[in-house]
């Protein structure tokens, strides 16, 4: 009996040294040579994977100049790809697996304002970090003490519609827009920037994956107005609205269009004749020799050029930046978040420092005109 | 109010989309009493069918057409004969079948992907079509040709299934399977046949929704939905009530958000359907 008990304790025992030999060597892991890993939470496929796609290879390239230059403190950088669709219950699905099965801290982020709104609460106490370029929603501003954006709140653009339409001298305008936190932001700003100025604003809305938006653009010319603004979520749905635009005969009206839209250069060439003469808005960020250099590299590396200079630029900046805070901070979240909140860096798309909101500081935007399918900088 | 005439005609061509999504779906369900999830996913192959024969191939539009509706009717049958007739060989339920055929659905989905990724296609090469007026609203030509089709359709249908000897064994399998064994009907060939024309019909549908908006892979659940609630509400099962159903799901959506915002458009399509099974499951049409 005795010499049973025995070999039970010698079992348990050495299980449990098993066990803390397996856990010490676990730990030591942190300190290996292993790659240091950001997980990217791009759209590559869905309404916005004409984002996602470049974003990619983007990071791709920079991830290849930072690990050609030594990668971080000796150990090189990997970055996880995941594709969230534009969907904030994919992303927060992959946030959480990386986050909870992985371990991965470091996360960045491309497009979909809903995504990050959704992942932002699952980042508390230090345990995660999200840098996003072209997130833009004006909820986002000061989410999460977790969450920075290489990028400007889309309220500086509505903004400047507003301006615009009152400088116009409507009266009565109409606006089309998708039940999400960027398209539906958009339109918030917008109301609130109209509020005191008499201008009567006729919303309507359609949900996502919706393909027939007839009768709500049916009201809209109902109601005769001067202006009608289009804010969609996706290349998709802004692909839709267009046409039953054009179907309605609606494209007599005076059109504005979210940056989505003004981004999408085959959308703006394939309703050029609906679009002629609408006014949009969107980020540039500031392109010079280093710019162009980098940009050189993509060409070189894909064949063509970046079909979205701004996102390439950020997202390379973003990448850069957050390899410079784990060099400069180690692989923890409180460090690399007091690092952003202090840095000023020189990146290729301009000088990077975030305000107390954590959105970068001086991103303005400037309005287009579409002229003959293609959008040029509008001079007011 | 000038807005009626529009509201009426993009009731209608709602209302015919979803009907030739429910005629294919009760027909088979008619057949077979199970829900044919599946039949989702035929629509959108039918829709990429074209897709890949008229614009990337380069086929005549009309060769392009009747090649991706057998296309879609050789898997609606390969369907019945490699999957669901085996099932029910081995006694499956109809909840194992259903099962099945979302399955088949989420796999052919993702198979789509990744043969056309998930990118939104236009089946137009540029923006234009054409419109014509029609009291004081506007209708294109390929809304024009989804009104036409349905009624050729369903007239087809309604033919199929009362002068002909087909038509006569279908209704005897709707009415009682077993029985139609008995009296020398040979039920699985039938019902391969029914599966063969109902979905042939959803991807004749997806065809003219890929013309009329456009196509994405994931599109087929929505449409399936529609066509789903259209048959619930119009009578599970019976061909009539499924367009009646379908017509008053149109006009209730479309209507529906004439005085609030076009973000309601589902809540009410799904309201409707609450409606009804809670006061007349049977649908309109009680069969």
């Amino acid at each position: 009996m005795k010499q049973k008990k025995f070999i039970i304790l010698a079992i348990v025992i050495i299980i449990i040294v098993a066990f803390i030999g397996f856990s010490f060597k676990k730990t030591n892991k942190n300190y290996s040579n292993e790659p240091i890993k950001i997980v990217a939470l791009f759209p590559l496929t869905g309404g916005l994977a004409s984002y996602g796609e470049p974003a990619q290879k983007m990071a791709q390239i920079a991830v290849k100049d930072i690990n050609d230059a030594g990668g971080i403190n000796n150990r090189k950088l990997e970055i996880d790809y995941q594709d969230h669709k534009c969907d904030p219950k994919e992303a927060t699905s992959i946030f959480q697996q990386a986050l909870d099965v992985n371990k991965v801290k470091i996360f960045t982020s491309v497009a979909c304002s809903g995504t990050v709104s959704a992942v932002s609460p699952l980042m508390k106490n230090d345990n995660a970090l999200l840098l996003g370029t072209i997130i833009t929603a004006n909820k986002l501003s000061g989410i999460s003490p977790y969450v920075f954006r290489n990028w400007a709140s889309d309220k500086n653009e509505a903004k400047l519609f507003a301006d615009e339409i009152k400088k116009r001298g409507y009266k009565k305008i109409g606006v089309i827009y998708e039940e999400t936190d960027y398209a539906k932001g958009l339109k918030l700003s917008l109301e609130e920037f109209l509020k005191d100025s008499g201008i009567e604003i006729v919303s309507e809305s359609f949900v996502s994956g919706s393909t027939d938006v007839r009768t709500q653009l049916s009201k809209i010319k109902q109601a005769k107005v001067e202006m009608l603004f289009i804010s969609p979520q996706t290349v998709t749905s802004g692909d839709i609205v267009l046409k039953q635009i054009k179907e309605l005969g609606l494209n007599k009206t005076a059109l504005f269009v979210n940056d989505n839209i003004i981004k999408a250069k085959d959308l703006v060439s394939k309703y050029a004749d609906v679009l002629e003469g609408a006014i949009g808005g969107d980020y540039i960020m500031k392109r010079d020799e280093k710019t162009d250099k980098i940009l050189a590299k993509y060409r070189e590396a894909y064949g063509v050029d970046c079909p979205q200079t701004n996102i390439c630029s950020g997202v390379y900046d973003a990448i850069n930046l957050l390899a410079d805070a784990i060099k400069s901070k180690g692989y923890d979240v409180a460090g690399v978040k007091s690092y952003l909140e202090s840095v000023d860096y020189a990146g290729i798309s301009g000088q990077i420092s975030f305000d107390e909101k954590h959105d970068r500081k001086n991103a303005d935007y400037s309005l287009f005109l579409i002229k003959n399918g293609k959008a040029e900088l509008y001079n007011q | 109010m000038d807005i009626i005439p529009q509201i009426i005609i993009n009731s209608l061509v709602a209302g015919a989309i979803y009907a030739l999504i429910s005629l294919g779906f009760n027909l088979i369900y008619g057949a077979t009493k199970f829900f044919n999830l599946a039949h989702g996913i035929v629509v959108v192959i039918g829709g990429y069918s074209i897709l890949c024969f008229v614009k990337f191939l380069g086929l005549n539009i009309y060769l392009g057409v009747v090649i991706s509706v057998i296309i879609s009717g050789i898997l609606g049958y390969c369907l019945d004969r490699f999957v669901y007739l085996p099932l029910k060989r081995k006694k499956a339920s109809n909840m194992v079948l259903l099962v099945a055929s979302l399955g088949i659905f989420t796999a052919l989905q993702g198979i789509i992907s990744i043969i056309f990724s998930s990118q939104f296609q236009s089946l137009s090469e540029n923006s234009e079509q054409v419109v014509f007026s029609f009291f004081n609203g506007f209708i294109t030509e390929t809304q024009i040709i989804i009104l036409i089709s349905l009624v050729l359709i369903g007239l087809g249908l309604i033919l199929l299934l009362h002068k002909t000897q087909f038509g006569r064994e279908v209704r005897a399998i709707n009415d009682d399977e077993e029985v139609a064994k008995i009296i020398g009907i040979h039920t699985n060939k039938i019902i391969g046949r029914v599966f063969f024309i109902g979905s042939a019909i959803a991807g004749y549908a997806g065809i003219l929704v890929g013309y009329d908006t456009g196509l994405e892979p994931t599109m087929g659940l929505s449409l399936l939905l529609k066509g789903v609630i259209a048959s619930i509400i119009g009578g599970v099962g019976s061909i009539y009530g499924g367009i009646l159903g379908a017509f008053l799901l149109g006009f209730v959506e479309n209507f529906g958000i004439l005085k609030i915002s076009g973000g309601w458009k589902d809540a009410i399509a799904f309201g409707l359907l609450i409606i009804f099974l809670i006061f007349r499951p049977r649908g309109i049409i009680n069969k």
